[in-house]
């Protein structure tokens, strides 16, 4: 039984949000396994134990953001802001690498961080607060360069990383939160539609050959990418032909999901991922798995409670005390949406191979509490904001 | 926070919606799409998902020689295959598929006249032969002509699971040319693959050998097939439910074998190889045993091996692929086989070339000093000993005149004070110069050798008759056990103990005798000895090393014949063969430059090769001629001698050094010294 004033703080409180966001740490935990069975042999269920102990110590994280209000952050901005960018620098420091890439902090008890994860929601926290005090000047392009070098630098040290599927998201955070807080739709989308034509004529540039006349010497234009992460980008346009094997996983991947069907091969029964024809079914490439075994029933109502979820946020924001609040529930929507569109696409071969995870659903601690955080501040915004008028 | 005061935002936010709505209908169309409209097609691919790795062979490494010149490359060999477990599943009818191919390959089969029937006969015995591996394809017909790829090519629908492979063969460019120390490769055994592995996993190396993959069996291609092997690429093939593949990705390009480079000069290495050639054709008129020799040239301050000859020359070319009875006996079965390297393998009692150690040793135990003069009749040698070629008596001797006239007299007069002062000397030197000791070149075979002494005589024929007396006496002791067993009385058994006592004592008598003959060192040993000849055997390589380290000023360095590992890529230089020292030796300085100059007297005034380097006023250096008793065939009678020279060059700050060996070629002046001084000619630019 609640009580009356329990009762009264919840009563705006948004359940469609809560009940979205249950069904899917269920479905990560269904979905984990029958997917991570085969990953360790001698313990099938290691990667749902571990995923249960993110959801359970991420809800206490979540509980913990919302009960604090929102407000209070603002007060630390440039606080929060320079903590994000220390981070970001330790990692470089004393970071460890994987694949290539120098991504973790090692923490005590064999633990270890990743704070790009963090890095994304405490942007998401501290561009709110910057933009809501710039509210009504983002009308021209000049207006556009002050945000712009706000992102820059965390996005730069992702980058760095070389993490280019997070930076990527840090693009997005930046469009979306941009849009909502009123940028001019023409001058901001040319500007983003210009940026992205430059991005691909560059990649053009950097791979033609035998270009006519002066056009030759733009040849082989040096990008501050190497050529591996090019060609994982650029796989999905032409699986077959890629020789560093991402081709022949988004091949695979595209297959276990067609291959599912309207209804699903059926619980652990997907021949791809069981049988390893699928790389990586675990972590980036776990949609699959759904799209094989659960078929597209599954993905589509999977798709579908991730939408709700999305849209629930969108209307806790519209409810917003405040632009600071609506601000973060809107770069939450912005990241979220991201990830979803390009591990999603990416598993079905519409999207280049960057691997960011499906959020929620994919297997990791740093990934899952990063989200909880970003849910604990949309339900702080939600228990703060206005009250449904009788 | 009014609600008038978030308005616009609220429009921004129900934008915001709009496109997530959006993205959320762009991904479930992509998805209906591949498991809606398309869910047959993929669920058909997925089903017959077997993705097979195909391994791709790598390219082997070249070969070059100290100038760059390509001595062994690979060559594209089109092979027309037959995948017929694949064939198996698309066709049920598929003995007509064969029989349609044996129709296009008619004009082609190597057997002419022969029906379409019985090529197709063949065919399936050749797919009957490899049942037990019927995960290859069966080779059909190699070195296929262009015309028939295009036929083929063009009746590809007709016949499924035949293909043309490009499969890279090794070429050997330049035939017989440096062909022992090359080697030759050719596909690994199931019982090698299983061998190597094993050692590759001890050794911590990554890679695994495969069906298919070609090992180095001899020389270079031996012991340097870890740079030379590359890496193989790995296709990763998917095929659908009919076997045929449909994707093919490659997982892993293949790496070609890195290119090596020899020390060795190829244009030297064929003068030497010519004239090696030219003056057995001679002899052989007279001596029709007279088939093989052998030379090398080393650089004495590096260790560097210059040319390495032996003849019978092999033409590794002949050994890739099938090998014929004829080709067998030419190489590996025959006396003279040509896969056997003389200048490597080879061991030759030295003759005369030995008396710079026994000169040496005599100098270091003080016997002698090389003043000293004796007198060259027979008679001064006391008892016994070997007389003089052709019963010279070359008169009063010092050690210039000694070695220059090859005097016997001379030599087994010094090397008997040796053995009677320091018995084990001569054989410490002639180790330390690198005789009856491994010389760890880099390729594989190589001869040890005996330098014998009376310790070594004794620890090597010792134990032989140690067993045979144990043996013997055993043998009396069970016959008499049995005897005594079986005697009636007291008598009878004291009769045969005396038998047994007097059996035992013809044992122990004779075992005396042996031992005071086959294993302690004798006179003659002595006198053998320090001539070269009785136990002493030795490599050329040994015999060239040798003299290396008597005029570099004692260093011995281990010989090699690769000089570097190249990336043929990036041209970057992955492993380098540097100089070592195996040991310098205990002979002094000052008695190593005597030597020096008794050699040089050797090509010049009254030595016995003082005729060779008449005509080249350039030259100045200096040799040894040996004559040893013995050919390999072991029919040594009256003039069946091998004929050894060694020599280097030049006298001052020398820089090469040769050793040669003509089998059955008499005096070593005149046979294997015309090597020596053709490859002298052509190093140092002497017309």
């Amino acid at each position: 039984m609640l009580k009356k004033s329990d009762k009264k703080v919840l009563h705006g409180f948004d359940f469609g949000m809560l009940l979205a966001l249950v069904l899917l740490l269920g479905a990560s935990l269904l979905i984990l396994s029958t997917a991570s069975i085969n990953v360790v042999p001698s313990d099938p269920y290691y990667y749902v134990k571990n995923q249960a102990i993110w959801i359970v110590t991420g809800l206490v994280i979540a509980a913990v953001a919302a009960a604090i209000d929102y407000e209070h952050w603002r007060k630390f901005n440039w606080w929060i802001y320079g903590f994000n960018i220390f981070m970001l620098i330790l990692v470089f420091l004393i970071g460890d690498t994987a694949k290539g890439a120098q991504r973790w902090i090692p923490l005590v008890g064999g633990f270890s961080i990743q704070p790009s994860e963090f890095a994304k929601v405490l942007l998401i926290l501290t561009f709110a607060d910057f933009l809501a005090e710039r509210k009504g000047k983002l009308n021209n392009v000049k207006d556009f360069i002050v945000p712009l070098l706000f992102v820059l630098p965390p996005t730069l040290l992702v980058f760095l990383q070389p993490d280019l599927g997070t930076a990527l998201v840090f693009g997005a955070i930046f469009v979306g939160m941009m849009f909502v807080a009123g940028a001019h739709p023409l001058k901001f989308g040319a500007i983003i539609i210009g940026a992205i034509t430059t991005a691909i004529t560059a990649v053009y540039l950097h791979f033609a050959e035998n270009l006519p006349g002066p056009l030759k010497y733009l040849e082989g234009l040096p990008l501050p990418l190497e050529d591996y992460q090019l060609n994982r980008l650029l796989v999905f346009i032409n699986p077959a032909a890629d020789t560093s094997g991402d081709g022949y996983h988004v091949i695979q991947s595209v297959w276990a999901i067609g291959s599912g069907g309207l209804w699903g091969k059926g619980f652990r029964a997907g021949t791809q991922g069981q049988l390893n024809f699928l790389p990586e079914h675990h972590t980036d490439f776990i949609f699959s798995v759904v799209g094989e075994e659960f078929g597209f029933i599954g993905t589509s109502v999977l798709l579908f409670i991730f939408c709700l979820f999305l849209l629930r946020i969108i209307s806790v924001g519209m409810k917003a005390r405040d632009n600071y609040g609506l601000l973060i529930t809107a770069g939450v929507v912005s990241m979220l949406a991201f990830h979803i569109l390009v591990n999603v696409g990416m598993a079905s071969g519409i999207m280049p191979v960057t691997g960011i995870p499906l959020p929620f659903i994919t297997s990791g601690g740093s990934s899952m509490w990063a989200n909880m955080l970003a849910v604990g501040l949309v339900l702080s915004v939600n228990l703060r904001g206005e009250k449904p008028m009788f | 926070m009014e609600k008038r005061e978030l308005g616009p935002y609220q429009r921004r936010m129900t934008g915001l919606a709009i496109a997530v709505v959006i993205v959320f209908l762009i991904l479930v169309f992509n998805l209906w799409r591949l498991q809606i409209a398309n869910a047959a097609y993929y669920a058909e691919r997925a089903a017959g998902n077997v993705m097979k790795d195909v391994v791709t062979p790598a390219v082997r490494g070249e070969i070059v020689d100290a100038k760059d010149r390509v001595l062994v490359r690979n060559e594209p060999n089109f092979v027309l295959m037959l995948d017929w477990t694949d064939l198996q599943k698309v066709n049920k009818e598929w003995r007509e598929v064969v029989a349609k191919l044996a129709k296009y390959i008619k004009p082609y089969w190597p057997y002419e006249n022969q029906s379409v029937e019985l090529i197709t006969e063949d065919i399936f015995v050749m797919i009957r032969n490899q049942q037990w591996k019927s995960y290859k394809p069966v080779v059909i017909l190699e070195d296929v002509p262009p015309a028939l790829q295009a036929v083929i090519a063009e009746h590809s629908d007709e016949l499924p699971g035949v293909s043309i492979v490009p499969q890279p063969v090794r070429v050997y460019q330049q035939g017989t040319l440096l062909g022992q120390v090359l080697g030759y490769v050719r596909e690994i055994s199931e019982q090698e693959i299983e061998e190597f592995n094993k050692k590759a996993e001890e050794l911590g190396d990554s890679y695994r050998y495969v069906p298919g993959d070609l090992v180095g069996k001899m020389g270079v291609e031996k012991s340097y097939d870890f740079w030379l092997r590359g890496e193989h690429g790995i296709d990763r093939v998917g095929v659908d439910i009919d076997g045929r593949p449909v994707e093919r990705v490659t997982v892993k390009e293949a790496k070609p074998g890195y290119t090596v480079k020899l020390t060795i000069d190829s244009e030297l290495q064929r003068v030497v190889e010519n004239k090696l050639d030219e003056i057995i054709r001679g002899i052989e008129k007279k001596h029709p045993d007279a088939q093989a020799g052998a030379a090398v040239v080393i650089e004495v301050k590096t260790g560097k091996i210059l040319a390495m000859a032996s003849r019978p020359f092999m033409d590794p070319n002949d050994l890739i692929g099938i090998i014929s009875d004829e080709t067998a006996e030419k190489y590996f079965n025959s006396e003279d086989a040509a896969s056997f390297n003389r200048a490597l393998t080879g061991l030759y009692p030295p003759g005369s070339t030995f008396k710079m150690i026994t000169a040496m040793a005599a100098l270091e135990a003080k016997v002698i000093k090389p003043e000293d003069t004796f007198s060259g009749s027979y008679s001064s040698l006391g008892s016994g000993g070997i007389a003089e070629w052709g019963g010279n008596n070359f008169g009063m001797l010092n050690l210039y005149r000694g070695l220059a006239k090859s005097s016997n007299i001379y030599f087994q007069i010094i090397g008997r004070k040796v053995f009677e002062k320091e018995p084990e000397l001569i054989r410490k030197i002639a180790n330390e110069f690198g005789l009856g000791v491994k010389s760890g070149i880099d390729i594989p075979g190589e001869g040890i050798g005996i330098a014998p002494s009376p310790a070594w005589k004794k620890e090597y024929f010792k134990p032989y008759y140690d067993q045979r007396r144990e043996n013997q006496l055993k043998e009396i002791d069970e016959k008499y056990t049995a005897l005594l067993e079986a005697a009636k009385d007291q008598k009878e058994r004291d009769k045969l103990l005396k038998q047994k006592q007097n059996e035992i004592n013809l044992v122990e008598q004779d075992y005396k005798e042996k031992i005071d003959f086959y294993v302690n060192w004798r006179l003659f040993d002595s006198y053998n000895n320090s001539i070269g000849q009785g136990y002493n055997s030795y490599s050329l390589l040994q015999l060239a090393n040798y003299v290396a380290t008597i005029v570099n000023g004692g260093k011995r360095y281990k010989p090699y014949v690769v000089d570097k590992i190249i990336d043929p890529v990036t041209k970057e230089v992955v492993f380098e063969n540097t100089p070592e020292v195996l040991n310098e030796v205990s002979v002094s300085k000052e008695n190593l430059e005597v030597i020096k100059k008794a050699m040089a007297g050797v090509t010049s005034g009254e030595g016995t090769a003082n005729w060779l380097f008449a005509d080249v006023p350039e030259f100045s250096g200096g040799g040894k001629t040996g004559t040893a008793q013995l050919g390999s065939k072991g029919t040594a009678q009256g003039e069946n001698y091998n004929g050894m020279f060694v020599a280097f060059a030049p006298y001052d700050d020398p820089q090469i050094a040769f050793a040669g060996v003509v089998e059955y070629g008499g005096h070593g002046g005149d046979t294997a010294g015309y090597v020596a001084k053709e490859a002298f000619k052509h190093y140092f630019g002497w017309k």
